[in-house]
């Protein structure tokens, strides 16, 4: 058995990588953070205000932890590919 | 202007909560080319959680008197509702910093939720004042384009009998004001008041029909319409976007309350000055042809709701409208009329109307309604759903009243239509017996009944000249095409007729002018008069047309009817010596619309009903 190449070993370690920021997202208070502002804190324009804007930035969040996520599964299927390109049969 | 109520240690949990959520943001880091769109998203929204922190700072620790200034909200004014909860909760309320007012689901929803329980609050809605009305209505609108906000106002404000509760009170002020503008057309407040209370009405209908009773159950109306008094009713009826047939029927429904004083108690308009119930309801079916005539059809079990609750004008203009023949058919027509026709006969002079409504010139009215019907009414009468015998008794009924009689003949026009589209004479030349059997037994009924109610002035002659010439246009058109316009009859009138046709029936005094007294001792009946105008008539125009010889109208027997004689029967068989001796110079169209004319005023049957 040979070891990966070191191209093979750059691409999963940037999609753990990937993975790792999209977790932390993922977990952000901001996800959560409108059920803080909601009526029962607060009633008015701004207040209304302040709570739609809260949940547009959670849903933000959680949309960039879902494409880093893509990211990170399309790196891992070039490492597979790679590998199994560099692997000589034998 | 905006105010925002908060909790104070919960705004301040939620700024500590955007510090630290922005901190946590904070710590998210990569350098990977594939994570550079999601680190701007981060940085993005990291900008945007700081930029709330000093709204709330400002909040939390007041900068300026002015803004530390502790706003009281009035609490008997419905504007401030979405608060009052919050501020006898011991909240701090304020002035709203923010310098766009969004209208977002959540605030809309608050604002259903909170305007569905203040309008139950009689503390809130006790004396609404106008500025309070315009608020309410525009928050409404606003709530019905929202259908989670529009259930959960309607949630909040619950069953039928709470509706009720909050639309009764806008009814008896709505009637309050009414009373004032009878009194004092010229009182602005009251009249800025009634425009205010309709919209108010309006605004509310708009969140019951966003509801599910049309949408996904379109055979129903909302069951509050049971609840309220009729007067509210039909004021909210128009604004709940039913079609005609629902809507006719919760105004069928809304009649019976009225009329029958449902709960055994008189409707709340009953005593009070302008419109009551019935009033609104017909005007607004009246607005809808195929409306008012469900209206129509659905009380022809009981055709007081229509001839007895509204007044005069309402009632006319539903009639006229339920029975358009621009929007119905014959049969359609014939279904809900003679109901109508039946009642005011059986009910003619019967007492006062009830509470101040119905016909006031019932004689009239119907004239006016009938007159384009006049073959239904005599004829055709199977078309409609007369009981034996009743056409001709709603005929003589009508004529009993010399007004009435004199606007009937005077919109003979109006039954001109229909005798247009009779065919005497088909395209193959051929008599059509039975279209001329239509036309005479309506002139014998008509006849007989003007006859026997005695009614034979002026006005009635020149209607049955009139008569005459509008059938002899139909033969006109029957026996020369070319000479009528896309199929209508041949429009005649004394002052057109060929000069010797006009002057022989101006010797004769059959002109409708003066001389008719003459005539009527030549010929001593109408039928014959009627039937020799009309054929010296017809013969004038195909002579002009080149279809008759120039003499002959010399043929033509015009010698006073002897004593001894039966006038209708002299006169015919005059009439058929002059068309048999024209029988080597004429076509067989020509002569069969002779034939035509001569028996669509009299014919064996009428002749001898007047011998």
């Amino acid at each position: 058995m040979t070891a990966p190449s070191p191209e093979v070993e750059i691409l999963r370690a940037r999609a753990a990588g990937l993975r790792k920021l999209a977790g932390r997202l993922q977990a952000s208070p901001v996800v959560d953070l409108h059920r803080r502002a909601g009526t029962d804190v607060w009633l008015g324009p701004t207040a209304f205000e302040c709570h739609d804007e809260l949940i547009t930035l959670g849903r933000r969040i959680t949309d960039a932890a879902d494409d880093l996520v893509w990211s990170a599964r399309s790196l891992e299927q070039q490492a597979a590919v790679l590998a199994a390109m560099t692997v000589v049969p034998g | 202007m905006a105010y925002l109520g908060y909790d104070s240690s919960l705004v301040l949990a939620l700024r500590h909560a955007l510090q630290d959520a922005s901190d946590d943001l904070a710590l998210a880091r990569s350098s990977d080319q594939s994570a550079a769109d999601a680190m701007q998203v981060v940085r993005s929204c990291r900008t945007a959680l700081d930029a709330w922190v000093p709204v709330l700072d400002q909040l939390l620790c007041c900068r300026t008197l002015e803004d530390a200034t502790s706003i009281r909200l009035d609490t008997a004014d419905i504007r401030s509702v979405l608060l009052l909860a919050g501020q006898r909760a011991g909240w701090l309320i304020r002035r709203d910093p923010s310098t766009t007012a969004t209208a977002n689901r959540l605030a809309m929803i608050e604002q259903a939720r909170a305007i569905g329980g203040g309008l139950l609050d009689e503390s809130l809605t006790d004396e609404l004042t106008g500025a309070e009305l315009t608020w309410l209505a525009d928050q409404l609108r606003a709530i019905a384009r929202v259908p989670e906000a529009a259930a959960m106002f309607r949630a909040t404000v619950g069953g039928a009998k709470a509706w009720s509760r909050v639309l009764d009170q806008l009814g008896l002020d709505r009637l309050t004001h009414q009373s004032v503008l009878v009194s004092d057309a010229d009182d602005r407040a009251a009249h800025d008041r009634l425009v205010q209370l309709d919209d108010t009405f309006g605004a509310i209908g708009a969140v019951l029909a966003a509801g599910s009773h049309t949408a996904k159950r379109p055979a129903v109306y909302p069951a509050v319409l049971r609840e309220v008094d009729p007067y509210t009713a039909a004021l909210l009826l128009p604004h709940l976007g039913l079609d005609a047939h629902n809507g006719a029927q919760a105004s069928h429904d809304i009649l019976v309350r009225w009329i029958d004083w449902a709960d055994d108690r008189p409707p709340a308009d009953f005593d009070a000055a302008g419109d009551d119930a019935p009033d609104l309801l017909f005007r607004w079916l009246a607005t809808d042809g195929f409306a008012s005539f469900e209206l129509l059809r659905l009380c022809a079990d009981r055709p007081e709701l229509v001839l007895r609750t509204a007044q005069a004008p309402a009632v006319e203009a539903l009639i006229i409208r339920g029975t358009s023949p621009e929007t119905l058919s014959v049969g359609q027509i014939g279904t809900v009329v003679p109901p109508l026709v039946r009642w005011a006969v059986e009910n003619d002079g019967g007492g006062e109307p009830h509470n101040g409504g119905g016909l006031t010139h019932t004689h009239a009215f119907f004239a006016t309604l009938l007159a384009p019907w006049l073959l239904q009414l005599t004829s055709r009468s199977e078309e409609w759903a007369w009981r034996p015998g009743e056409a001709d008794g709603a005929l003589r009924w009508v004529i009993t009243d010399g007004k009435a009689a004199d606007l009937l003949v005077s919109r003979m026009e109006e039954v001109q239509e229909q005798i247009s589209q009779t065919r005497f004479v088909d395209a193959e030349g051929e008599v059509s017996s039975q279209a001329v059997d239509e036309v005479a037994g309506m002139f014998a009924a008509l006849q007989l009944a003007f006859r026997d109610e005695e009614r034979s002035d002026a006005l009635a002659k020149a209607f049955w000249v009139d008569a005459a010439l509008m059938v002899v246009g139909v033969a006109v058109s029957a026996a020369a095409p070319e000479a009528a316009i896309a199929g209508a009859a041949v429009d005649l009138s004394i002052g057109v007729l060929a000069p010797a046709a006009r002057s022989l029936l101006a010797e004769l005094g059959l002109d409708g002018s003066k001389g008719a007294a003459a005539a009527d001792a030549r010929f001593r009946s109408r039928t014959a008069e009627l039937q020799l105008t009309a054929i010296i008539a017809l013969t004038g125009e195909l002579i002009e047309m080149g279809r008759l010889p120039d003499d002959a109208l010399d043929r033509l027997d015009v010698s006073d009817v002897p004593d001894a004689a039966c006038a209708p029967q002299t006169v015919d068989d005059r009439i058929t010596a002059f068309r048999e001796s024209l029988a080597g110079d004429a076509d067989a169209t020509t002569l069969n619309a002779i034939y035509a004319v001569q028996r669509a005023f009299a014919n064996e049957m009428s002749i001898q009903q007047q011998c």
